[in-house]
């Protein structure tokens, strides 16, 4: 079952990637995003991450694509339907794809994976929230106040000059 | 009935596992299409009537004989219905024919996918997952993607208003709805649907039931935090700047008709059922009756389920027909000037209290 | 920051007084219920107080009335309406058969089999009531109020009630006076002689 199900979503991520990339128009490409998350979110409950598969959608389907369409909204060509893109530099562009390609796929086969019996963990988020509180609580907090920053710095930027 | 049960038990009738897993989607997807239907006739029924007795008419009333909407209108829906299926499907010409074909059903899609998660008593539940509240906060962001998408290919600046326009409110008001469910599992400790009613058995403060809204004052709050935010995420009446009739002729739904202008319809009252319905879980005991271990059996359950739900789309409802739309930026002081500060305190409040009373 | 939370009280306090209100609306609906049921339910009719005298006043033509009683057949009104919405069929009927006579008297001549007036094409030009001999075609309303109440709803489910048929002349009424066809009285003109 599970192998059917893997194939299906493995190739509408893979396949809405290649739109997202290969369309003209910019908002296509945009809504293959939306896919794609979505897709990768798919993955992630395969990995018994629901928490992250949870996150993912939220975060990504909910907070940055919106921000994304948001951004092609509100360019001044936004009266336009056809708002394109084009690609440039494409040779080089392959090379350097092709590159990252084998070597992460090298890293792949060539790294000895951790492998750990298959068993479906009983609760992720409880050992999530226990971990951010306890081991990687500096990290955490450094996001938070990095994101703080970030609020404040935009806040300002936005804000009339008086 | 959760649809691992059907899985495994699908499984043994039938010897290929995706036959079972399909058929077990199905048999849980089906019935719940055909509820949200049901729910929604009912649903435009009670609008239709709560309106009009608001304003001191009788909305639609059939007495002579023929196609005259029935007895006390009851046909009104469905004659409502009826039309917007036969209705001409428009397409305009210079709109984007693909997107405006899909923004619909990406729209209901996310209205749809998050009852799966619902609860309706001890058993009755599509999955209950280790996330439950979680996935419906995140599914139901997938609507915002469906109505930018219906506004931008519509190509009708009044529909790209609307677009903009929702998706900057529900995404504003999406923070003090989460903040807001941040309470309850503050205080449950778990993020699965059915731990968190499990949570609110038996009574408190001696006579109350254990709901999570009556366990001290932050909570209260909490709820209504909520409750107002889930319904200016169903973009209804007060906060329907989206559609808002008197500027943006119809918002978002400008071009759309029959058919697809149904699938919104629908997926706003699915939204309507969602937000109701997690505020029934989250804060109002679920399927727990009122009076603690009166009426507690499983097909009660559903009735308190369906009553507590009934309740809180009745007082959607009436918000709408009684307070005046509010202005863009009234919207957006509302969510940033009250609501997330006081989902603020309200965590920091539940901590404290939390802490001092310890429970 | 006491402006804050007294705006906020103030906001809470008059949403809960309108919601008071839609409420109490909603459960008083009963008293307080302003729609009439239009076809079922009624207004009653407001007396007419328009500065003239009723007789003067020949401007109301509010549905087109006849009184089959008084008519003789004679087919004028239907000669006379400009669209055509009046049709009369007569027969004749056997010597010596008495019909009665109208109000005012004449003796009528012809059975009156069909008349049908549709409302549906009538233009209320009131040309057809000018040529009646017998008055017995008029405007309800106005001068003749006393002769038909006013009928100015004539509301209907179906748009072929609207085509009204004043003729009361039963099948069997037919029967009795059809003249029997002129071949039949050969015969027994035959058979006699």
């Amino acid at each position: 079952m599970s192998s059917v199900l893997f194939w299906i979503i493995a190739f509408v991520a893979i396949g809405s990637a290649f739109i997202v990339v290969l369309n003209k128009n910019l908002f296509y490409s945009a809504i293959a995003l939306v896919f794609t998350f979505m897709g990768v979110a798919g993955l992630y409950v395969f990995l018994w991450a629901d928490f992250m598969a949870g996150v993912q959608v939220m975060i990504y389907v909910g907070g940055i694509l919106v921000l994304i369409l948001f951004g092609i909204m509100l360019t001044n060509r936004i009266s336009s339907v056809n708002i394109s893109h084009s690609n440039y530099h494409q040779g080089i562009g392959a090379v350097i794809v092709i590159g990252i390609f084998f070597i992460l796929g090298w890293m792949i086969l060539e790294t000895p994976w951790l492998r750990i019996v298959e068993q479906e963990p009983t609760q992720t988020v409880g050992k999530i929230g226990r971990l951010l509180m306890t081991e990687y609580l500096l990290p955490f907090e450094v996001a938070s106040v990095l994101l703080l920053a970030a609020l404040i710095g935009a806040a300002m930027l936005s804000r009339k000059a008086n | 009935m959760t649809v691992d049960v059907l899985i495994d038990w699908l499984a043994n009738l039938v010897d290929f596992p995706e036959l079972a897993f399909i058929l077990a989607v199905l048999i849980c997807a089906i019935p719940a299409f055909l509820f949200i239907a049901v729910y929604a006739l009912v649903a435009i029924y009670g609008e239709l009537k709560i309106s009009s007795f608001m304003q001191d008419k009788v909305g639609p009333m059939g007495q002579g004989p023929g196609l005259h909407a029935g007895k006390w209108g009851l046909l009104q829906p469905v004659a409502d219905a009826l039309k917007l299926l036969l209705k001409e499907d428009i397409i305009p010409a210079s709109a984007d024919t693909k997107l405006f074909i899909l923004a619909p059903f990406i729209v209901f899609i996310g209205a749809f996918i998050s009852f799966a998660a619902l609860p309706f008593n001890q058993n009755l539940i599509i999955a209950d997952m280790n996330i439950g509240v979680f996935y419906i906060l995140a599914v139901s962001s997938l609507g915002v993607i469906g109505l930018i998408v219906a506004g931008w290919s519509s190509n009708n600046k009044w529909s790209l208003y609307g677009a903009m326009r929702s998706s900057a409110q529900i995404v504003s008001y999406e923070i003090p709805a989460a903040l807001s469910i941040v309470v309850v599992i503050m205080l449950t400790g778990t993020l699965s649907m059915q731990g968190i009613i499990q949570h609110q058995d038996g009574l408190v403060w001696g006579i109350l039931p254990n709901w999570i809204i009556f366990q001290n004052p932050f909570t209260f709050l909490a709820f209504f935090v909520f409750f107002i935010s889930g319904v200016s995420e169903c973009n209804r009446t007060p906060f329907d700047i989206p559609e808002a009739e008197s500027e943006l002729v119809a918002g978002t739904f400008t071009e759309y008709s029959g058919m697809r202008y149904a699938f919104f319809f629908l997926s706003e009252y699915a939204n309507m059922f969602i937000v109701s319905g997690v505020a029934a879980v989250g804060f109002l005991g679920g399927w727990h009756s009122p009076i603690p271990g009166f009426l507690e059996a499983p097909g009660w359950g559903l009735f308190w389920f369906l009553f507590k739900v009934g309740m809180l789309i009745f007082v959607m409802m009436w918000f709408r027909w009684t307070f005046p739309r509010l202005r863009v930026d009234q919207l957006m002081n509302i969510c940033w000037k009250v609501l997330l500060p006081m989902a603020l305190l309200n965590i920091f409040g539940v901590g404290i209290w939390t802490v001092l009373a310890g429970r | 920051m006491s402006k804050y939370f007294h705006d906020l009280w103030s906001a809470i306090f008059s949403s809960m007084v309108g919601m008071g209100i839609t409420l109490k609306h909603m459960f008083l609906i009963r008293k307080g219920n302003v729609t009439l049921q239009y076809p079922e339910e009624k207004w009653p009719r407001p007396e007419r107080k328009i500065g003239y005298d009723l007789k003067d006043y020949n401007v109301i033509r509010s549905r087109l009335h006849h009184n089959i009683d008084d008519c003789t057949g004679c087919n004028k009104c239907a000669r006379a309406c400009p669209v055509g919405c009046i049709k009369v069929e007569t027969m004749k009927v056997p010597k010596g058969t008495d019909l009665g006579t109208t109000s005012n008297d004449t003796i009528k001549r012809l059975l009156v089999t069909r008349f049908d007036i549709d409302m549906t094409e009538c233009m209320y030009c009131n040309l057809c009531t000018y040529p009646c001999p017998e008055e017995c075609i008029f405007m309800t309303g106005g001068p003749n109020s006393s002769k038909h109440p006013l009928d100015y709803e004539y509301s209907e489910y179906d748009r072929r009630n609207l085509v009204f048929n004043f003729a009361k002349v039963t099948q069997e009424e037919i029967d009795k006076y059809t003249i029997p066809p002129p071949e039949e009285q050969q015969k027994d003109e035959v058979e006699s002689s």
